[in-house]
């Protein structure tokens, strides 16, 4: 299904259509969980973000024009949200802990690099998911705002200047915040590979 | 290209970021440094990683009853904007009704006001006439001092007032006896000054009108002249001496 049936979708519901815009929620409630997830890495809050997002899209639909695809659309809205979220939840704790990574020297390579974590062999599920759980500890690291462009480029696989639009940035900002936001992650992955 | 000026290219290189020259240039670059493609492929599994990393904890989330909840609360809010709605609507019409109720009150009143001032003119006027004339009469009562000019030519002695109120009993007034004495007073100066102006040509009409109190005057004893005195100066002057 694609922009075009969207847009369909979109001109159904606002003719009053439940089904059509129920249709687009199961559509895109993963993808948009995902990004939600991505970024407040609680699923408690994910969901919620996920239903506000999909209520707040509903309530403007009418001026939803077609410029961009609907799916655009929404997630700009569920990463907006985020940030809102993030930004009220903001405590003491919220502590970026990428700086504190970054103050320590960079770790040792003793263990496998990460250009060989590629996983292979006769333990690859027992290994990809031990490197799941290690991934998931790894992006808990990371300071929202990190963990917030590298959804929106390496899942969404969005454009800088689409993430620009997006964060609000320029579109360098993009470009250096993307490039300490995969230095970070490499960092952290590498050091729990490395225990 | 330098190796340091490939890897500082890598990462848009990666992303597709580059123009197209700009990314030739890094491609011919890379073959010939495995520092550089080793950077690259890197980048590449770090790519994966956190792609599975963000998506793979999503992948056993059960998204059964979401798109319930999700209408349910576009519904609920639906309910809640028409209910708002229908709170403000009651709210303008209680406005509305409050300003139209003081805007009747309003316009009551303005269009009682006219009526209104004009039965207060009326009555004014009527009061003014009833009180001039007993006022008149009550002069006539209190004395020679106090009475007006002479009323009418006619009315030169008791007995033809007498006469007159015998003849025209329909259109009578009677002067009661204990007509206060503060009514006299009232009496202007102008009422004065045509008593004085009056001189002495009409002291016999003046003595004339002088009536007993309790007399019945005849008000109309001279159909087409005002009873009250000083608005008839030119019939006293008419009057006969």
């Amino acid at each position: 299904m694609g922009r075009e049936e969207d847009a369909k979708l979109v001109e159904s519901c606002l003719k009053g259509d439940e089904k059509a815009y129920r249709t687009l929620v199961e559509k895109y409630q993963r993808r948009i969980y995902t990004i939600a997830f991505g970024i407040l890495r609680n699923q408690e809050d994910a969901m919620d973000v996920t239903q506000d997002a999909f209520v707040k899209v509903h309530r403007n639909l009418a001026r939803f024009q077609g410029t961009s695809s609907f799916y655009t659309w929404l997630y700009r809205i569920v990463v907006n949200l985020c940030i809102d979220r993030k930004r009220r939840a903001k405590k003491a704790i919220n502590v970026d802990y990428d700086d504190s990574i970054s103050h320590q020297e960079q770790p040792h390579q003793t263990g496998p690099t990460l250009a060989s974590v590629s996983i292979a062999g006769p333990a690859k599920e027992l290994a990809r998911k031990e490197l799941r759980e290690k991934m998931q500890l790894a992006l808990d690291k990371l300071s929202p705002d990190h963990r917030q462009i590298l959804v929106l480029r390496e899942v969404e696989g969005l454009p800088y200047e689409e993430i620009a639009e997006i964060l609000e940035i320029a579109k360098g900002t993009v470009m250096s915040r993307l490039f300490h936001a995969r230095t970070k992650f490499k960092q952290a992955i590498s050091r729990y590979l490395n225990h | 290209m330098e190796c340091s000026e490939v890897k500082q290219h890598l990462p848009a290189y990666f992303d597709g970021e580059l123009s197209a020259d700009l990314a030739e240039t890094v491609k011919s670059a890379l073959s010939n440094c495995p520092d550089c493609q080793q950077e690259l492929e890197e980048l590449s599994v770090l790519s994966e990683l956190a792609r599975d990393g963000f998506t793979s904890p999503v992948e056993d989330v059960d998204f059964s009853g979401f798109s319930d909840k999700v209408m349910a609360r576009i519904k609920e809010e639906a309910t809640e904007s028409a209910v708002e709605g229908i709170k403000v609507e009651r709210q303008q019409e209680d406005k509305e009704s409050l300003l139209d109720t003081i805007t009747n009150f309003f316009g009551e009143l303005l269009r009682f006001e006219r009526p209104m001032a004009a039965f207060a003119a009326a009555a004014l006027v009527v009061l003014m006439v009833v009180g001039l004339q007993n006022s008149d009469v009550e002069g006539d009562i209190a004395g020679p001092q106090t009475s007006p000019v002479a009323s009418t030519p006619q009315s030169t002695s008791p007995q033809n007032v007498a006469n007159k109120t015998e003849s025209l009993p329909q259109k009578t007034t009677t002067i009661p006896q204990s007509a206060p004495k503060a009514i006299a007073k009232k009496k202007n100066r102008r009422q004065r000054a045509l008593e004085e102006s009056a001189g002495s040509r009409d002291m016999a009409a003046i003595e004339s009108s002088r009536a007993p109190a309790g007399v019945r005057i005849d008000l109309d004893q001279d159909k087409g002249r005002p009873a009250i005195v000083w608005h008839v100066d030119v019939d006293t002057e008419d009057a006969p001496n």
